[in-house]
């Protein structure tokens, strides 16, 4: 589903942060990829979701589009969206003035007319988002505040599951959605995401700790470090990152 | 051109009583002394009107036969939830209007028959009172104008311990190429009564002209929700005139909302004349294209005790300009006032301009003033955080532009009014990005 090949890539104007980066995901699949911080991490999740700030100098990014591994960097952001690509963002941004019924109404009608299908009404929507919202037991008066305005961390890190149940993704990007959150938080949201997983879609978590993949298991754990996958393994390899850390790796 | 040219044939033709024709000689002879602002004047040093003495303007007092683009254009307007009082080119039309319904709770009365003498026979003497109780009320040669070409209009008063339940929208609509309109409506809210009134201008034609006055009277603990929609045709100048009389425990929340003429300026005049009363303004406006917009308000607090505050936004695209001109007077014996002032602006084109000036004149030291502004532009994390949600960066801008201003909307406690306002909040924008 995802080809990421010798991925060169620099903050606009800035230093160079991922240094030749390969990584493949087949559906059905879940990752982790860890590893010490400014390691590059973030900047592969945001590469991929189109975020401006950053400019890739070399390598290609593919992205099976109706069964065509198709480049991903060609495309818009807003267009991955709809494409099936999803990033739930590390530090969630607030938008002042638009309430989450509009914000998520209006992002899953945009993907619904470029699948070709109806727009859902605002009442179909309402109830959809209802049994979403149980999902990442969200309380009801979330759906006329503000998009994350005034949410606590937690609140806003469920927000973003939310939005990823309600836009049901091919392939997700969670970056360092566990951090900041307390074990109950940290439950609901993984609970959400294993809920949500399917043997069509693919998820890619990026974190600091073991402690999530205790609640969502991976099939693969890469270490990131220095700009470039340095070590892949099984679930096992969290186990002992845990324990010994990164040194041993470089 | 003189904006009077027409003085003597209009007002042999149009009869008034002597006071009231006292009252428009001595319009045209302040407007004649006084001349068209230039922008020497302290007043009008961000907004020229010199095009207006380039344009010869006719005042149409004839009901014209609308054609049928002019009858879609109403038709937007007219809200069946509204009791509606509309005037086409200065004339009151009864097939559009519903003054009857008004009458349960209120008096109400066109101006023309005030002006003849044939009802409210006390309303100079009770808005004398007013502006003598405040002192110096700024005069305002475009409210000379007004006066001097007084007729169209409506005075309505409602009765003490009474609620008009519907809001009440006035339209005044200009059709015609360089017509002249001077709408001027009296009201005057009793106490412990309650209304919503819309003052609503709209026009279809090139360069016409607009010079609006109101004067409010609020009683003790009366409530009003107060709205100026300006939305005239995009070739056309506009200025008006709002002043309010606050007395005791009275509540006034008022919305000048304005997006359309090619020139446009409005002052709200607020006196606090009682303590414990309460007033927010809020402006909303939105430009593109060369449109400027100027508001100038004036709180000025009489006595103490009350509450104040402002808020005004605009969003502006291509090369228009917004002036926001705010000043807060708190007099030496209006101890314990709060007054506080927000101007924020986003721009949505590098050249577009937003001048805010705030103007504090405080004479009381028991007292708690603010004031600020703020002009910006669409955040692109924002922007960012919609794309990846598959909303396009044309919807999220509406988005987030729409967002920007809605909160003045939802200030209105009256849903009808707020989700009318919210329809023609849209349609605009999308004017605004052509």
């Amino acid at each position: 589903m995802l080809e990421v090949k010798n991925l060169k890539a620099s903050i606009v104007e800035g230093k160079e942060v991922l240094k030749g980066l390969n990584l493949s995901v087949k559906a059905g699949e879940v990752h982790a990829i860890m590893g010490p911080n400014g390691s590059g991490k973030s900047t592969l999740s945001k590469i991929v979701a189109g975020h401006p700030s950053y400019e890739v100098t070399e390598g290609e990014v593919l992205y099976d589009i109706n069964f065509k591994m198709t480049n991903l960097l060609d495309l818009e952001p807003d267009e991955r969206a709809k494409e099936g690509i999803f990033l739930a963002m590390q530090y969630p941004v607030e938008v002042p003035g638009v309430s989450n019924f509009n914000f998520l109404h209006s992002a899953l009608n945009s993907v619904l007319v470029h699948q070709g299908s109806e727009e859902l009404s605002e009442n179909d929507f309402r109830s959809f988002l209802q049994k979403k919202m149980q999902l990442v037991q969200m309380k009801q008066d979330f759906i006329e505040r503000a998009v994350n305005v005034g949410f606590s961390g937690g609140e806003k890190k469920r927000n973003e599951i939310l939005q990823m149940a309600v836009l049901s993704p091919r392939l997700a990007f969670l970056d360092e959605t566990d951090s900041g959150l307390d074990i109950d938080a940290l439950r609901i949201v993984a609970e959400g995401v294993n809920k949500l997983r399917n043997k069509d879609n693919a998820v890619v978590l990026v974190t600091h700790y073991q402690r999530l993949l205790d609640y969502i298991k991976p099939d693969f754990v890469h270490v990131l470090a220095d700009g470039k996958i340095i070590e892949t393994g099984d679930a096992s390899l969290a186990l002992k990152l845990e324990k010994q850390g990164y040194d041993w790796l470089m | 051109m003189s904006l009077l040219q027409e003085f003597s044939q209009f007002n042999s033709k149009n009869k008034v009583s002597d006071q009231w024709l006292k009252i428009r000689r001595s319009g045209r002879k302040f407007f004649d002394a006084k001349g068209l602002p230039t922008r020497k004047d302290e007043d009008w040093k961000y907004t020229s009107v010199k095009s207006l003495s380039e344009v010869k303007y006719s005042l149409s007092l004839e009901k014209p036969t609308l054609t049928a683009a002019q009858k879609e254009t109403l038709k937007k307007y007219l809200n069946k939830g509204f009791i509606n009082i509309v005037f086409i080119n200065g004339v009151l039309s009864e097939e559009h209007s519903q003054l009857q319904d008004l009458k349960k709770a209120a008096q109400v009365s066109p101006l023309s028959d005030v002006l003849q003498g044939k009802t409210f026979k006390n309303l100079i003497a009770t808005f004398k009172e007013q502006r003598s109780l405040v002192g110096n009320v700024r005069q305002d040669v475009f409210e000379a104008l007004s006066s001097a070409y007084a007729w169209q209009g409506i005075v309505i008063e409602v009765k003490k311990d009474s609620a008009v339940r519907r809001p009440v929208q006035i339209i005044s609509m200009s059709v015609g190429a360089k017509t002249a309109t001077y709408p001027k409506n009296f009201i005057i809210v009793g106490e412990r009564s309650k209304l919503s009134v819309i003052e609503t201008f709209i026009g279809e034609g090139d360069s016409q002209f607009l010079s609006q006055s109101t004067e409010v009277l609020m009683k003790e603990s009366s409530r009003l929700e107060y709205l100026r929609v300006q939305e005239t045709s995009l070739a056309s100048s506009n200025v008006g005139v709002t002043r309010f009389y606050l007395h005791k425990y009275a509540h006034l929340e008022s919305l000048s909302y304005a997006t359309g003429g090619l020139l446009s300026r409005h002052n709200l005049e607020i006196y606090v004349c009682g303590s414990e009363a309460m007033a927010r303004a809020h402006g909303l406006t939105m430009a593109s294209g060369k449109q400027h917009f100027d508001n100038h308000t004036l709180i000025d607090h009489v006595v103490g005790g009350s509450d104040t505050s402002q808020f005004y936004k605009s969003i502006l695209n291509d090369e228009s300009k917004s002036v926001f001109d705010g000043k807060v007077m708190i007099r030496p014996q209006a101890q314990k006032a709060n007054s506080d002032q927000l101007a924020k602006s986003l721009l949505l084109s590098s050249r577009a301009e937003a001048d805010s000036k705030p103007n504090l004149e405080i004479y009381a030291d028991d007292v708690k003033a603010t004031h600020g502004s703020t002009v910006g532009q669409l955040n692109e994390e924002e922007i960012f955080y919609m794309l990846s949600r598959a909303i396009s960066r044309e919807q999220a801008v509406e988005m987030l532009s729409l967002g920007f201003v809605t909160d003045v909307v939802y200030q209105i406690s009256d849903s009808n009014i707020q989700s009318w306002l919210l329809g023609l909040l849209k349609s605009a924008y999308k004017r605004l990005k052509h």
